[in-house]
């Protein structure tokens, strides 16, 4: 199960910004982020449980949503990359939220990975990949796919 | 393909190609005649190695475990003649430290720091240390960043019986940010690792409640491919707990992380050129809240004599840290009993793996039990692995199976060294007049201030916490805005001391300049060590127990150039120490700093040595800071301006055709600093401000517009060498000299107090916001002080 969060949109701008102009310094011009924060636990919750992880655990819930069926977008155009480290990398906030998840009365998961997903548009392919490869990922840690968004 | 794996059982038959073609496949980087005494040794106990046998082998005798460079026979000629090292380290930096055999030097080179002396009832020392991790930013910057500040903070914890860290350092060196230099295929760009390495460092310092308030950021296009990462440490320890020892019977206990595949093969990976195909596992991740763990249950189970001895797990893991602790005694592992990330980690690389957070004890079995209280209440992993021994043997298993079995004689003494050739030849120099520029003197000191090695880095500086445990005295950035350039962080570590009556406080600083070392590494040391004193100086520390430490990064030692320099580089070290007074207490080294550029061409870095600083404030209430105060207060400049443009930013911007270094006079900068240091203690320094990169202008452009007050200035009756042209004056860099603002109501005392000695004023603070500077009455250069800001203050980041 993938839990996604988010900022709000009204919280979101400065976070979108800076990502804007990160990409900006680095050659790729676009006008519109938005970020996602992956959880990937794997377990045997019910739909329920995961819901209290999100509610308790993975989101503030003034400044962020969660969803357990992926974040919805009117625009058909665009693309998301979603970013995550290697199995064998170590991932600290995967580690932390295993922990935490135990600590909060719910049995222990087999595993729970941290990601990002990052959906954009106004690029073709080809650019997207380059700018995924130059300025998101360093290929000896992660991995990504990059889907459009329906 | 030959399948590897079955040569190791045939090691001791192999041949010299077949050693060395082994050694490639499982990346150990031993040499052909470290492999042969290992094959010697195994032909001599009449056995076979393991593979754990020549990994530990291989991490025992890396580059980065016993420092076989700098330790090292060198063969050095220089001028025709020839010069031999037995130990170049041993002969220049440690000869200095013993030589001077400072008292309260309570600590040096035995240890994973150096400890000096603190506080007035002396009941304390400060730990310092600083590491490189530059291999690892190179390939991730951030993971690389974050371990390397986890690596030099375990060091602290691991010095003596543990030291409580106080304050971190950082000091980076990257591509140019605007370089248009075509990199390789994996290369990451400079922004990448700069914003990575930057992250990190803040991330791991940050959520471990360490203030980050010293360091700098240099940028050549040399460190395009390589870049260095120097991160360091200082911590508090109590005096009665610097020394260790292991006691046979002990338990060897792990605290903290788990151990996973992470980090395997990063100590051998330190005596490896970087090239595209770097393994993945040599990159290390960090968890900063472990750390933290790990920090306040050590620093507790310290305070009731828990165990005996401790150590950090950094590069080479269980294997240098238990291989080290039990040199003496020897040891005994089950490494069935440590704990994992993950169940599919071979024995071997449980034994070698580099997981990050990680601590080894030695610990009395009386006191296990209270150890482990202690441990689960701060929630900190623990298991005990074996015991020390009295056998001198290091014999580690995995249930039934020999994984390591060696005698801790050979793997500790029986490393070959061989002689390495150094080969120095001065570089072409000339001390012509500097060519004119045809651009005006504001313009080419605003083109200086902006320039990358000068301008602001508050961007970075902001993202530290440099205010957490309360004891940050003097700031990384100062004056009227908070966003002055200071020359050195003060720190009064009440939070560790728990003395809020002792107002003894201690300043660090660094002296770094790689451009001088293209030029003369003799000088590039000396003006580093100068600059690092001057700096100590500018915020009221007692420079006359100045204790140094050495960081040096080269490119691969199998160029004698290379050799060359290093040793130039290291007697200017000795003599820089010997001629200041100041002992190197503590040093690192890393070597192969070198991959190949896009046309697959071998791209060494410069010779790079930072040098940092550490010295007490006697009352941390009179450190003063580099800003202007007051208008009204004259100005001094303390040394004499001297002649040469080499290795200034003046020179990158408009090449002058002179590249002469200043040669330093430390007997004539010594007498300066210490009739400074007593008008600061009596109090008649307002503000203090070395001369380096920018020269006289940018260094008082910098007073000025950090005070937000202008100043009218005139060389007419500076110290100055015999026909300096009016370019050297303004923007050339030569040492031993520091911008001085006078409370004028003490001036008449200060001139006493510097009589004879080459101390003259040369202006005044003035309200308005004009700086001015003239030459017997005619002005060289008139600006607004904020206009000059406004130049210097580029974001970075």
């Amino acid at each position: 199960m993938i839990i996604e969060v988010w900022t709000k949109d009204k919280y979101a701008k400065n976070e979108e910004l800076n990502l804007i102009n990160k990409f900006k310094t680095a050659g790729f011009n676009l006008d519109k982020i938005h970020l996602s924060r992956l959880y990937k636990i794997e377990s045997d919750f019910s739909q329920k449980e995961y819901g209290k992880i999100s509610e308790n655990l993975l989101i503030d819930k003034i400044t962020e949503k969660a969803s357990l069926k992926g974040r919805k977008f009117g625009s058909k155009k665009m693309h998301k990359a979603e970013i995550w480290l290697k199995p064998s990398s170590t991932d600290v906030v995967g580690e932390s939220v295993l922990k935490a998840i135990g600590d909060i009365g719910l049995k222990k998961p087999e595993s729970a990975r941290y990601g990002h997903a990052f959906y954009f548009e106004g690029l073709s392919v080809g650019k997207a990949r380059l700018m995924i490869e130059k300025v998101l990922i360093n290929d000896i840690i992660n991995t990504y796919n990059l889907t459009k968004v329906r | 393909m030959k399948n590897y794996e079955e040569q190791i059982p045939k090691f001791i038959k192999l041949n010299k190609k077949e050693l060395m073609a082994l050694n490639d496949f499982f990346g150990w980087s031993l040499n052909l005649l470290e492999l042969k005494e290992a094959q010697d040794y195994f032909k001599k106990i009449k056995r076979a190695p393991v593979r754990g046998d020549i990994e530990t082998i291989a991490q025992t005798w890396s580059e980065h475990c016993k420092h076989k460079t700098f330790s090292g026979p060198v063969k050095f000629t220089y001028k025709g003649k020839t010069k031999r090292y037995k130990n170049l380290f041993k002969e220049t930096i440690v000869k200095a430290t013993n030589k001077l055999n400072k008292r309260w030097c309570l600590s040096v080179f035995s240890d994973n720091a150096g400890v000096v002396e603190f506080g007035k009832d002396k009941k304390w020392g400060v730990a310092f240390k600083a590491e490189t991790h530059n291999h690892p930013c190179a390939i991730e910057p951030y993971g690389g960043a974050e371990t390397g500040v986890g690596g030099v903070v375990r060091d602290i914890l691991g010095v003596g019986l543990g030291a409580k860290p106080v304050l971190n350092t950082d000091s980076f060196c990257f591509g140019r940010l605007d370089s248009k230099m075509k990199l390789p295929k994996k290369a990451l760009t400079a922004k990448r690792v700069f914003s990575g390495v930057v992250d990190g460092v803040r991330d791991y310092g940050n959520r471990m409640g360490i203030p980050t308030a010293s360091g700098g950021i240099y940028f050549d296009d040399g460190y395009a491919l390589n870049p260095l990462v120097y991160v360091g440490c200082a911590g508090m320890i109590p005096r009665n707990k610097i020394f260790k020892k292991v006691y046979s019977g002990d338990l060897i206990v792990s605290m903290g992380g788990r151990t996973g595949r992470d980090g395997i093969h990063g100590a051998t990976f330190s005596s490896a050129n970087i090239d595209e195909d770097t393994s993945t596992a040599a990159v290390q991740i960090g968890h900063a809240l472990n750390e933290k763990k790990v920090l306040d249950a050590l620093l507790k189970a310290r305070d009731l004599n828990l165990y005996n001895a401790v150590t950090d797990c950094g590069a080479g893991g269980f294997s240098s840290a238990i291989g080290e602790l039990g040199e003496d005694t020897g040891a005994r592992v089950y490494l069935e009993k440590a704990q994992l990330k993950d169940s599919k980690i071979a024995p071997w690389e449980i034994w070698i793996s580099e997981s990050q957070e990680r601590m080894v004890l030695s610990v009395p079995p009386k006191n296990l039990k209270r150890l482990g209280k202690i441990l689960e209440e701060e929630d900190c992993e623990y298991c005990v692995l074996g015991e020390f021994t009295d056998d001198k043997k290091l014999l580690v298993t995995f249930n039934d199976e020999t994984v390591v079995n060696l005698d801790m004689l050979f793997l500790h003494h029986q490393l070959p060294n061989i002689e390495k050739p150094a080969f120095f030849s001065d570089f072409k120099v000339s001390n012509k007049a500097p060519k004119k520029s045809g651009k005006n003197y504001v313009k080419i000191l605003k083109e200086i201030l902006s320039h990358c090695n000068v301008c602001s880095r508050h961007s970075v500086i902001s993202q530290y916490d440099h205010e957490v445990q309360g004891g940050t005295v003097i700031k990384p950035c100062q004056g009227k805005y908070g966003d002055g350039p200071g020359d050195a962080a003060v720190i009064w570590p009440h939070a560790a001391t728990g003395n809020m009556k002792d107002f003894s406080g201690f300043a660090v600083s660094h002296g770094f300049n790689p451009a001088l070392g293209k030029i003369d590494p003799y000088e590039m040391a000396m003006h580093s060590a100068d600059e690092a004193v001057r700096n100590l100086l500018c915020v009221g520390a007692n420079i006359k127990k100045t204790a140094f430490m050495d960081n040096f990064c080269a490119a691969s030692p199998k160029d004698k150039k290379v050799m060359g320099s290093l040793v130039r580089a290291s007697e200017g070290c000795y003599d820089s120490a010997m001629g200041f007074g100041a002992p190197f207490i503590s040093g690192k080294d890393s070597f192969y700093n070198q991959s190949k550029d896009a046309k697959g061409k071998e791209y060494p870095i410069p010779l790079s040595l930072l040098i940092s600083s550490l010295a007490p404030v006697e009352d941390i209430r009179r450190a003063i800071t580099m800003n202007f105060k007051k208008a009204g207060n004259p100005v001094y400049m303390l040394g004499r301006a001297k002649r040469g443009m080499g290795g200034s930013i003046y020179n990158e911007i408009n090449e002058s055709g002179n590249n002469f270094v200043s040669p330093l006079n430390i007997k004539e900068a010594v007498k300066l600093y210490e009739s400074l240091l007593k008008a600061i203690n009596k109090g008649f320094v307002a503000a203090a401000h070395d001369i380096s990169q920018g020269g006289f202008a940018g260094a008082i452009s910098e007073m000025a517009f950090s005070g937000g007050l202008g100043a009218d200035i005139d060389f007419e009756n500076i110290a100055k060498e015999k026909d300096i042209s009016t370019a050297e004056l303004l923007f050339g860099e030569s040492p031993s000299r520091i911008i001085i603002e006078i409370e004028k109501a003490y001036e008449k005392k200060f001139l006493q107090s510097i009589k004879g000695l080459a101390v003259k004023k040369i202006g005044i603070v003035k309200e308005d916001s004009i700086l001015n500077i003239k030459q017997c009455g005619k002005s060289l250069l008139k600006e607004d002080v904020f206009i000059l800001k406004n130049s210097w203050k580029r974001e970075l980041l």
